[in-house]
């Protein structure tokens, strides 16, 4: 009876989960011309439509570079201090870690205004320099929290014994602290590509002057448009973000 | 001075953002090939000094020689101390012969001389044949024998062991210690070994060090310190049983190398260096006590009344309780009864001294 119950509730949460992801993709296989539920008839159009489109496509590309090199530059900025955190040397440690919290706990709208300020009217730089300097600011929490949990799980030992046994600091950490951060590395890039791939607050303030990202594109698409086409680029982008945490899931399990 | 494994003079440590110092001018040093034991709770600092003979934590103040070469100022690496780690800290990617490679790999040592050491190692160590498995795959014994394997690699004339058997099941212990002492012994390596374990530190250590609270309380052959603690602090840690104190307000007789305490319950011998200020302590290793119904000419002798009976495996452990204390009393036989009135009795030579000079 319990068990009924409890699995009751769990049919309803996943459905509750679920059905925002999987209305979305039935349209897009929909023949009406307008978006509309449920569906009537089938057709691979919309999707012909969605991934010719010239904006998406640059959006896309965009995204993509953007999401790339703002991860890469975050987590390198991030492992130094996610290092000294775990090798507790930093003094302070408590303020540092708040610190890196701010970025998540403060209102995207707010940063987006604050940045737009300072990249735009400030330094005048290129909304591209705008768009990965803010997005490097949105994912560094990602990335620190990530490196931080992955190096706790290692013995601060190793690399204390490895220059006991005759190497430099610098050769410890890179022969036997990184290989064993590999995994903690490798999912903080995936979490930090994910969220500056799907940020659209930020990017919003930063997409100036014809640039925009993907997110930001499909926005400016609704406003003028509300055809299926924006369904089956969302029905993509589930694809694409299912395939990259599936593969990251698989590569980190298959470690073991 | 070339004569020490390890000389320490004065070593004074300090955390960053802490008060206080953890060790407090500490001063010590190890001859060739021998085993000191530093014993102490936790807290009082003994990883630490580890630490910093091994150059991984800097120290604030003092000198430290090995070999008679002064490597206060050398960075961990270059100092040539094999340490082996509390948690063993093994390399979890490296199979276990890239384990114990891994110090002649950095050394550069040729690939025919890095694969002959590691098998000889391995088969010292009794672990011919696991060379392939990763440490994950070891029990702790293994994987702490392998530790020292890989410390042992570079060929140290002095290894530094931390807590070496506080991950290693119970029942394997004391066999590991006897093989830890006995490859010191034909290597003539010196060491280091912390432990805060008495037996841990028995069994291996050719001295002890005692350490509370960043200071050097006694250091000594075991034998000595057994006879001759310093002070209670000393003589508790190190097990010594019935640790007692009296207040010498009573009419005390004293002679020449042992003082008479009349006491309400009794009458007490105890060795006259370790009366002070009116006080007087002393400690009665229980195997050395007797029980009798009843008291006995010439003192010393205590009064007091079986509180608990125990089997202990090999004969029983018997508690007294006296107006003076409780005490344990180790017998072969049982034949007293709880809440009977019995005494206790023991031969004045094996009182043993506290805070003696």
């Amino acid at each position: 009876m319990k068990q009924n119950i409890l699995f009751v509730l769990f049919a309803i949460t996943c459905l509750w989960l679920l059905l925002p992801v999987f209305l979305p993709l039935t349209i897009s296989f929909s023949s009406q011309p307008t978006i509309s539920f449920p569906p009537k008839g089938f057709t691979l159009k919309w999707f012909y439509d969605a991934l010719s489109m010239r904006d998406f496509i640059l959006g896309f590309r965009l995204s993509l570079t953007i999401a790339l090199s703002a991860s890469a530059i975050a987590l390198a900025l991030s492992l130094p201090v996610s290092y000294s955190l775990w090798k507790k040397t930093l003094p302070f440690s408590e303020i540092w870690e708040r610190i890196y919290d701010l970025p998540i706990v403060i209102p995207q709208m707010v940063l987006g205004f604050g940045l737009f300020l300072l990249i735009f009217k400030h330094f005048g730089l290129s909304s591209l320099a705008g768009l990965l300097l803010g997005h490097i600011f949105i994912v560094s929490p990602y990335a620190m929290r990530n490196l931080y949990a992955g190096l706790s799980l290692i013995d601060p030992g190793i690399e204390d014994a490895a220059v006991t046994l005759g190497a430099s600091r610098v050769r410890a950490f890179l022969e036997v602290v990184l290989p064993n951060a590999k995994n903690a590395i490798f999912s903080a890039f995936i979490s930090c590509f994910l969220i500056s791939f799907n940020a659209v607050e930020i990017s919003l303030f930063l997409s100036v002057g014809g640039v925009s990202t993907l997110p930001v594109a499909m926005l400016n698409f609704l406003v003028m448009r509300w055809d299926p086409a924006i369904s089956a680029l969302s029905t993509v982008l589930v694809m694409f973000t299912i395939a990259l945490v599936t593969i990251s899931d698989y590569l980190l399990g298959g470690k073991k | 001075m070339s004569g020490h494994a390890i000389q320490i003079d004065d070593i004074w440590v300090k955390y960053p953002g802490r008060s206080g110092h953890v060790l407090k001018g500490i001063s010590l040093s190890v001859e060739r090939g021998e085993v000191l034991g530093l014993l102490g709770p936790s807290g009082s600092g003994k990883s630490t000094l580890l630490k910093a003979i091994a150059g991984i934590i800097p120290i604030e103040k003092g000198k430290i020689f090995i070999e008679g070469r002064d490597v206060t100022d050398l960075p961990p690496n270059k100092r040539k101390l094999g340490v082996v780690f509390q948690s063993f800290a093994l390399f979890p990617h490296m199979k276990v012969w890239e384990n114990v490679a891994y110090g002649l790999k950095v050394r550069r040592a040729s690939k025919e001389k890095i694969l002959g050491k590691v098998k000889e190692l391995l088969e010292l160590v009794g672990l011919s044949g696991m060379e392939d498995r990763y440490p994950s795959q070891l029990s702790g014994g293994q994987q702490q024998r392998v530790a020292l394997a890989r410390a042992l690699a570079i060929d140290p004339r002095v290894i530094l062991f931390d807590e070496p058997m506080s991950n290693v099941d119970p029942i394997f212990r004391s066999k590991l210690r006897e093989e830890i002492r006995y490859l010191l012994k034909k290597r003539e390596i010196a060491a280091v070994y912390v432990t805060h374990d008495r037996e841990d530190a028995f069994e291996v250590s050719d001295r002890i060090a005692v350490l509370r609270s960043g200071v050097l309380e006694q250091v000594g052959r075991p034998e000595m310190l057994m006879k001759f603690p310093k002070n209670i602090f000393v003589a508790e840690f190190l097990g010594i049983d019935n640790v007692l104190e009296f207040e010498a307000k009573n009419p005390l007789s004293f002679g020449d190398k042992y003082s008479l305490l009349k006491l309400d319950s009794g009458e007490i011998i105890i060795p006259s260096s370790s009366v002070k200020n009116g006080k007087g302590v002393l400690a009665l290793p229980a195997d050395r006590l007797r029980i009798a119904s009843y008291p006995p000419p010439n003192p010393p002798w205590l009064r007091g009344k079986i509180d608990d009976v125990i089997f202990r495996g090999i004969g029983y452990r018997l508690t007294v309780s006296t107006p003076a204390g409780r005490i344990a009393v180790l017998s072969k036989n049982a034949d007293v009864r709880i809440g009977e009135d019995v005494y206790v009795i023991y031969d004045k030579e094996d009182a043993v001294i506290i805070g003696g000079d």
